[in-house]
């Protein structure tokens, strides 16, 4: 179950912009920051939300619905209505693919 | 069969037996008196193993063994039994089911083929009838709902079951009323042995009408300050445990 | 061609009438209608979002943005012996085999039972029980405003139809094991069942959910029991489906006086799980006993609704859930007391405790009482816990190792939803799933 599985290209993400994929029974959003590429479960810890609908700046997604944002390295929150942390999950690239570990 | 050298017992950072030494020999009573406080259950719930108190220094032999190198399941399988100051309420598990489990975990240690249900019934049945403990008892979770005295009963029950070496009391006798100390009593004196030893823990000499200690001694702050006969006890509840503060400031 | 759905709600309104050529060879006007009319409802409500006050907890964005297509046969996969590896041992029993969603007549078992009871595939009683099925499919759970409610309705081709007539008592369970093949594509199952239960009629059912390997699919069941006076039915719902799977059912019951349900639901399989559960007492001296047990680990997700609506006077009801949720899980349990107008001397009562067995597990639980009426008794009471280290300790006291220890302690737990299931195989079975979950999460520790 947590092997790594294939999401997409590398070249379908741009610096600074964030996507969201469906990955077996997991939504999982991506993005690329400062060339790196990270993924997490694209799901506000607050109220459910995708977070793939909000903005990336630097390493920091806001939440377009209720303002929560989010590391994207480590999934911490950084203010309110989010608490909790988001889920990351972990990213790797071969032969231009991009691949994330489940779990 | 007991020996604890220069124990040292931290909880929470904060040091409670301060070289506490003490030795129990082969069918011993030995009886431990003190003032709230002054580490009598810790040193019953360090025997037992609980993990929460840290021993920063000194050791305790069990029958050769090192005592606090064991878990507690394996300290229990050696014959150690505490009878605990507060027993803990386990809803769901009925007592029958402890006991079982408890004294079928004890043989398969020894190497004994675990009881059936008969035998064990037959077993628990006879040991209730002594100590007046109603048959509902068996079905009844773990110390739920019981009173005060119920629980200090289900305590020594389990004792009478599981007949260990070394049987640590902590204050069975507090709460109780005459009636239930008397039964409670009657239910220790019934397994005083020649290969079996007692360490009761009290905090009022009353207790000691009924099972008579060997041995007595005073713990205070941490550390064995004044060990006895019998007749310590007697002096203790006439002239409280003042006394003790008092000659142990004097040493100072 | 397959009939396939993407993410659009689109995609399931198109695929309808091909559906219905495909799998029903003369469908009946007044099914095709209400297959119709579900769609439509479908179609207004689209898959709920977490905007949506019954789903905030749940977000079910991984069904409605995947992809999934009507399951093929997939018989092949299965055979007599995979079939007994899943089944209840020593349950004597009738047994209704279904294959994504459909009915296997030849691994099925249904004995005689006593005159005038009828245990069969819904399919077939659509044609040889046309009346009973026409009275009662779909008048119980409404389509209208639940989205799954509605895609079952439209999408649904089989399911196991039980009808147990005045006075008459089932001697045997039925038994449904509805198995999940490994299929290439994602596939959408909607499990249909509807069981009758006239005056004084009693019957036991046990749905039972399983698949022949880890992978993504959804199971989208809708299970009406109709009870008529006096009438005594028991209910199980073991859900076993593959670790990521989606599983949502409703069990919708309909009672009347002085009727008596029992229902337990096991949750243990399952990405994301929601289970509910109905019932409305409708008619004076009910009784409804719901019984739940969920057990999500790693990162399941399992969310219990309950609505126990009270429509009559005299009526008791009781939900006890229990959940133990370990790794990153995430559990739900909203349970909703509707006392109507009328409904005087209601006895209604919710327990709902929680044990966590890791830091990172989540639990939210909701109590909601609506209350139109004086005159009625509601309790509800929601715990969450830890393991018990004084207790833990107690126990290894006396001699019992930690494992066997932590087990007596989550095996308390456990029973207290496992002791009310009167088909002791049934119960034995689910007891031995869930020492095999302590045994895995104690190995992990
Ligand atoms: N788990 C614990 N955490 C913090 N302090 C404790 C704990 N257990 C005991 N103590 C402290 O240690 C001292 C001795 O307690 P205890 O052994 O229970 O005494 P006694 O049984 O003689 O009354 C007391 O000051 C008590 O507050
Ligand atoms: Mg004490």
């Amino acid at each position: 179950m947590s092997d790594f599985h294939k999401v997409a290209p590398t070249s379908e993400i741009e610096e600074g912009e964030i996507k969201s994929f469906i990955v077996e029974s997991e939504i999982v959003a991506v993005c690329k920051v400062d060339g790196e590429y990270y993924a997490f479960k694209d799901e506000c810890s607050h109220q459910t939300l995708p977070l793939s609908d909000g903005d990336i700046q630097g390493e920091i997604v806001t939440c377009c619905y209720h303002g929560a944002e989010f590391n994207v390295k480590t999934g911490e929150a950084l203010c309110l209505p989010a608490t909790d942390p988001i889920e990351i999950f972990e990213v790797k690239i071969e032969n231009d693919e991009i691949f994330v570990k489940l779990g | 069969m007991l020996e604890i050298r220069n124990l040292h017992v931290k909880v929470e950072d904060k040091e409670i037996l301060k070289g506490l030494n003490l030795t129990v020999n082969k069918g011993e009573i030995h009886s431990i008196m003190g003032p709230n406080g002054s580490g009598k259950s810790t040193l019953s719930q360090v025997l037992a193993g609980k993990d929460a108190y840290e021993v920063t220094d000194g050791e305790v032999i069990f029958n050769g063994k090192d005592l606090l190198e064991l878990d507690p399941e394996d300290r229990a399988c050696e014959g150690i039994f505490l009878a605990f100051q507060y027993p803990v309420e386990i809803p769901g598990v009925a007592n029958t089911y402890l006991l079982r489990e408890a004294l079928n975990a004890k043989r398969k240690y020894n190497d004994l083929k675990p009881l059936k249900h008969v035998e064990f019934g037959k077993l628990a049945r006879e040991k209730m009838k002594d100590l007046e403990i109603d048959e509902s008892f068996l079905k009844r979770s773990v110390n739920e709902g019981f009173s005060g005295g119920e629980k200090k009963r289900n305590e020594i029950f389990q004792m009478q079951i599981l007949e260990p070496s070394l049987a640590i009391l902590d204050e069975t006798d507090s709460g109780l009323d005459i009636d239930a100390l008397q039964v409670v009593a009657k239910g220790v004196n019934s397994m005083k042995s020649p290969d079996r030893s007692f360490l009761i823990i009290t905090h009022y000499q009353r207790l000691l009408n009924y099972i008579v200690p060997d041995y007595v001694h005073v713990i205070y702050d941490g550390q064995i300050v004044k060990s006895g006969g019998k007749e310590l006890a007697f002096e203790l509840e006439e002239k409280g445990y003042g006394w003790i503060e008092e000659e142990k400031a004097a040493k100072v | 061609m397959a009939i396939e759905f993407n993410n659009k709600v689109e995609s399931y309104v198109n695929g309808l009438p091909e559906f219905q050529k495909t799998y029903f060879k003369e469908i009946p006007s007044w099914l095709s209608d209400i297959k119709n009319e579900a769609i439509k409802s479908f179609s207004k409500l689209g898959f709920p979002t977490p905007l949506d006050e019954d789903w905030r907890f749940t977000n079910l964005a991984p069904i409605s943005r995947n992809s999934f297509q009507i399951a093929s046969n997939g018989i092949s996969e299965v055979n007599k012996e995979s079939i007994d590896k899943f089944s209840i041992p020593s349950l004597d029993c009738h047994k209704l085999i279904f294959v994504n969603g459909r009915y296997v007549s030849d691994l099925s078992d249904i004995k005689s039972d006593a005159d005038g009871i009828v245990i069969k595939s819904l399919k077939e009683a659509l044609n040889s029980d046309k009346d009973l099925v026409e009275k009662h499919l779909g008048k119980y759970a409404e389509y209208k405003n639940d989205a799954f409610i509605s895609l079952n309705t439209a999408y649904f081709e089989d399911g196991v139809f039980v009808y147990v007539p005045k006075s008459k008592i089932a001697e045997k369970p039925v038994y449904v094991l509805n198995i999940s093949t490994n299929e290439e594509a994602q596939s959408l199952v909607n499990p249909r069942n509807l069981v009758i239960v006239e005056d004084n009629a009693e019957v036991k059912v046990v749905e039972h959910y399983v698949s022949t390997a880890q992978n993504v699919y959804l199971s989208n069941v809708v299970t009406e029991f109709v009870l008529g006076e006096n009438a005594n039915a028991e209910h199980y719902m073991l859900e076993l489906e593959s670790k990521k799977a989606f599983n949502i059912s409703t069990l919708r019951i309909q009672q009347k006086r002085s009727s008596n349900i029992k229902s337990h639901s096991i949750l243990l399989g399952g990405a994301i799980v929601r289970n509910n559960v109905h019932p409305v007492l409708n008619g004076e001296g009910c009784n409804s006993d719901i019984f739940g047990l969920y057990l999500p680990k790693d990162r399941q997700h399992m969310d219990n609704f309950m609505r126990v609506e009270h429509a009559s006077p005299h009526c008791d009801s009781r939900q006890f859930y229990n959940g133990i949720l370990d790794d990153k899980a995430r559990g739900v349990f909203h349970g909703r007391i509707v006392v109507h107008e009328g409904a005087m001397l209601t006895d209604a009562k919710q327990t709902n405790r929680n044990l966590l067995l890791s830091d990172t597990a989540q639990i939210d639980t909701k109590p909601q009482l609506e209350i139109y009426n004086y005159d009625v008794k509601c309790t509800h009471g929601a715990t969450i816990g830890q393991m018990d280290d004084e207790a833990i300790f107690y126990l290894k006291s006396r001699g019992i190792p930690n494992k066997e220890a932590r087990r007596i302690m989550l095996q308390s737990f456990t029973n207290e939803t496992l002791e009310s299931m009167s088909l002791e195989p049934v119960r034995e079975s689910m007891e031995n799933l869930i020492l095999e979950w302590f045994e895995e999460s104690f190995a992990n520790k």
